[in-house]
């Protein structure tokens, strides 16, 4: 038997903001690191030298060229590096869920491994995510530099929407139909999935996600006149969405129980300039719960786009083949960092519901009552591991022992190349 | 990251976390895996939140390593003289792994700095734990006193079922490393990198490091091993240890290197071959970019010219054959 089946799978889900990683079989991923490299570039741009001298310049040259490509961060590191030095750029590797440099990521999946993981990929199979829309090429891609740099035994990419399905399926029933509502920090999806199976075709997209939150609550405390640190406050608007934002169940109705009573509803931020060092405050307030009301009510925020989130899951359901649409109602599962808001799930349900009861209600008019429909379940589901449901549903997954009959091997990536890397087979212990 | 740190950083994000919140003591069970086999189990219940119950198992020796009851010689005396009272050794171990302790929180110094110390010495377990016999026997030579074993083979675990060697005498310790690598484009430049590794031995600037010799068959010193050691893929490395390499706050790192030097050498072929692999895209970069500059951009030309031709649809070509 091969030694590595035996030993935990890897589990890394790379997303457009925070990278999660773990080994399958725990609750929570090791590490939760921004996804970020921090590249010191000087070395690029400097002339090549090494023909011209020499070996007298050998240790030049080697401290120079050889060690730079050594000479990156990844993660918190990587903020605080560039933060204090200026040799470093920041490059984020994932754009809207897509890998848009390669380089960086190759560099972060080596970092992941080594120091942060401090494993022997030769000793793991490994689980990475990819977003639905990915592409197959992107899939080769990463095929490529996981068997050809790091050698691993075994690959499985999976999408994340499916992995977010599986994280619920333990707590419940073993369900693997259901829309997934993924709002992550770059983008948000909404996609319905049967039988494990993605429904290609009616993935539904938005252009507002978790960072547009961000912008939108920095906008707000701008237009109020908060003294932030300019430098500092997109950072100070991303901790105040953490730790503050919440949704609301009528915008009105929260402007007058904010107006009645200040002192309970504006909070304080506190801060210390980057710069200075000197303490400063500022207060939160309306921003709490209108950062997040941009996904149910986008005239807020964007004038292109002015579609609410509840509509797009019900647009996304309806176009889903008709015999899966009541399931799909009845099993809309949160996932992402995003998602995280309070009463977030409970104003998506009511939402929901509300257009499913009106189309129920205009069908029955239309038939003057004779055809009694059965009342449409409208399920919005949310789990305390929301956060990181992709990362925990790719380690419930990698822990089942059909996992690793599912993965690519070696073997057959030598066979028959990256190619084999486009398709990714659902097993048998999705569903 | 140019050497790999002796610190586990997630054994160590979990203590100072609990340390942190050790009110609010949480469920944890855990596990994970290190290169070259070292696995860990920890555990935590709510109901003691300062006690933790952390197991390691080390890689399954080879047969010419000595192990006693399931350790490396010496393995549980470097835990007491480390830790102190904050651990405690359960015998038996738990099933399947070779060492379980006791880690009782509300025992560490009061002290923040000496704290966050005993924090980072116990997340570096494994270098206790592993290098243990190597530690006893570079003591011996920082106190430059005469080995029992003087001249004798002494074979150390640090990879599954694969050991690499000392030998022991009075004024150094050569150390013989029989380097393996699974797949052949690893040998490959495994092999080259130690080469370049010997040759950088001998610039100006690293007078005062260990001698550095690579070999494509086996060194003198390991003539007495047994058959099955002799068989490296990428050839023999060895490094002849001087007393001056182990004195003081130098003996911790020299142990932590040699142990895990294997590691060391896997992890810089996979940086090499990352490398290359920028390089490689570069390189196409740069021809596309060439190719799309040969591309001819009139093609308002073409068009003109293709005017000048009648264009026959399939109709009037079927028409014209018959």
């Amino acid at each position: 038997m091969d030694p590595s089946t035996s030993r935990p799978a890897v589990v890394i889900d790379n997303g457009t903001g925070y990278t999660k990683m773990g080994f399958a079989g725990n609750v929570e991923p090791c590490f939760i690191a921004p996804t970020v490299v921090a590249v010191n570039e000087s070395f690029i741009t400097q002339p090549n030298r090494s023909s011209s001298k020499g070996s007298s310049s050998w240790l030049a040259q080697h401290s120079a060229g050889v060690m730079a490509d050594l000479d990156f961060f990844i993660g918190e590191e990587a903020l605080s590096k560039s933060r204090t030095s200026s040799t470093y750029n920041l490059s984020y590797p994932i754009k809207h869920g897509q890998v848009e440099n390669w380089d960086a990521m190759e560099r972060y999946w080596q970092q992941c491994i080594f120091n942060y993981l401090r494993c022997d990929p030769e000793d793991h199979y490994f689980l990475l995510t990819e977003s639905p829309l990915t592409p197959p090429e992107s899939r080769e891609y990463t095929g490529e530099i996981m068997f050809e740099t790091f050698n691993v035994p075994g690959l499985y990419i999976a999408v994340q929407p499916v992995l977010a399905l599986a994280a619920g399926y333990t707590t419940s029933k073993c369900e693997m139909t259901g829309v997934v509502v993924d709002v992550g920090d770059g983008s948000t999806h909404v996609v319905p999935v049967a039988e494990g199976y993605v429904i290609g075709s009616s993935i539904k997209s938005m252009p507002i996600s978790g960072k547009d939150v961000t912008l939108f609550v920095q906008q707000l405390m701008r237009e109020r006149g908060e003294h932030i640190p300019p430098e500092d406050s997109f950072e100070v608007a991303r901790k105040i969405k953490e730790t503050y934002c919440y949704t609301s169940s009528d915008i009105v109705k929260e402007y007058n129980k904010h107006d009645k009573e200040p002192s309970k509803y504006v909070k304080q931020w506190r801060g210390i300039k980057p710069k200075t060092g000197a303490p400063y405050s500022c207060d939160v307030g309306y921003e709490r719960f209108l950062g997040p009301e941009i996904f149910f009510n986008p005239e807020i925020y964007s004038s292109e786009f002015t579609t609410p989130l509840p509509d797009v899951i019900d647009k996304c359901i309806q176009s889903a083949p008709i015999d899966t649409r009541r399931a799909l109602y009845k099993n809309i599962v949160l996932s992402g960092g995003s998602t995280m808001f309070k009463d977030f799930q409970r104003r998506l349900q009511r939402d929901t519901k509300k257009i499913v009861d009106a189309r129920v209600l205009a069908s029955s008019m239309r038939h003057n009552g004779e055809v009694k429909a059965q009342p449409v379940e409208v399920n919005v589901v949310s789990h305390p591991i929301q956060r990181y449901a992709a990362w925990f549903g790719g380690s419930v997954l990698a822990s089942t022992p059909e996992f690793f009959t599912a993965c690519h091997t070696k073997a057959e990536y030598e066979e028959y190349g990256a190619s084999i890397c486009r398709t990714n087979p659902v097993f048998k212990g999705m569903y | 990251m140019i050497l790999l740190q002796s610190h586990s950083r997630y054994l160590l994000q979990i203590l100072t976390n609990r340390v942190q919140n050790i009110d609010k003591g949480v469920e944890l069970d855990c596990h994970w895996v290190e290169f070259d086999d070292v696995r860990y189990h920890i555990q935590a219940s709510i109901k003691n939140p300062h006690l933790l119950h952390l197991s390691v198992s080390l890689p399954t020796p080879s047969p010419e390593t000595v192990f006693s009851s399931g350790l490396p010689l010496g393995a549980i005396e470097a835990i007491k003289a480390a830790y102190g009272n904050v651990v405690q050794i359960l015998d038996p171990p738990r099933d399947g792994f070779n060492l379980t302790v006791k880690l009782n929180l509300s025992k560490l110094p009061p002290n923040e700095e000496t704290k966050q110390g005993l924090l980072v010495k116990i997340a570096s377990v494994r270098e206790v734990v592993m290098g243990a016999p190597l530690r006893v026997i570079l003591k011996r030579l920082a106190s430059r006193s005469v080995p029992s074993n003087a001249g004798m083979l002494v074979p150390l675990v640090h990879r599954p079922n694969e050991s690499f060697f000392l030998v022991p005498q009075y004024e150094k310790v050569t150390v013989v490393f029989p380097m393996r690598f699974s797949d052949s484009i690893d040998t490959v430049l495994a092999t080259s990198f130690l080469q370049e590794f010997v040759e950088a031995r001998r610039t100006a600037g690293l007078n005062n490091a260990p001698l550095c010799l690579w070999s494509s068959s086996h060194p003198n010193e390991l003539k007495d091993a047994p058959e099955q050691a002799l068989s490296a893929n990428a050839g023999f490395v060895s490094f002849v240890i001087s007393p001056r390499h182990v004195e003081g706050k130098k003996l911790d790192k020299t142990v932590w290197n040699l142990s895990t030097f294997h590691a060391y050498v896997n992890y810089h072929v996979k940086c090499s071959e990352g490398f290359m692999h920028t390089r490689m895209r570069r390189r196409v970069e740069s021809l596309i970019q060439a190719l799309d500059r040969a591309k001819p951009d009139d093609n308002a030309n073409i068009a003109a010219q293709s005017k000048s031709f009648k264009r026959m649809s399939i109709e009037a070509s079927r028409g014209n054959s018959h």
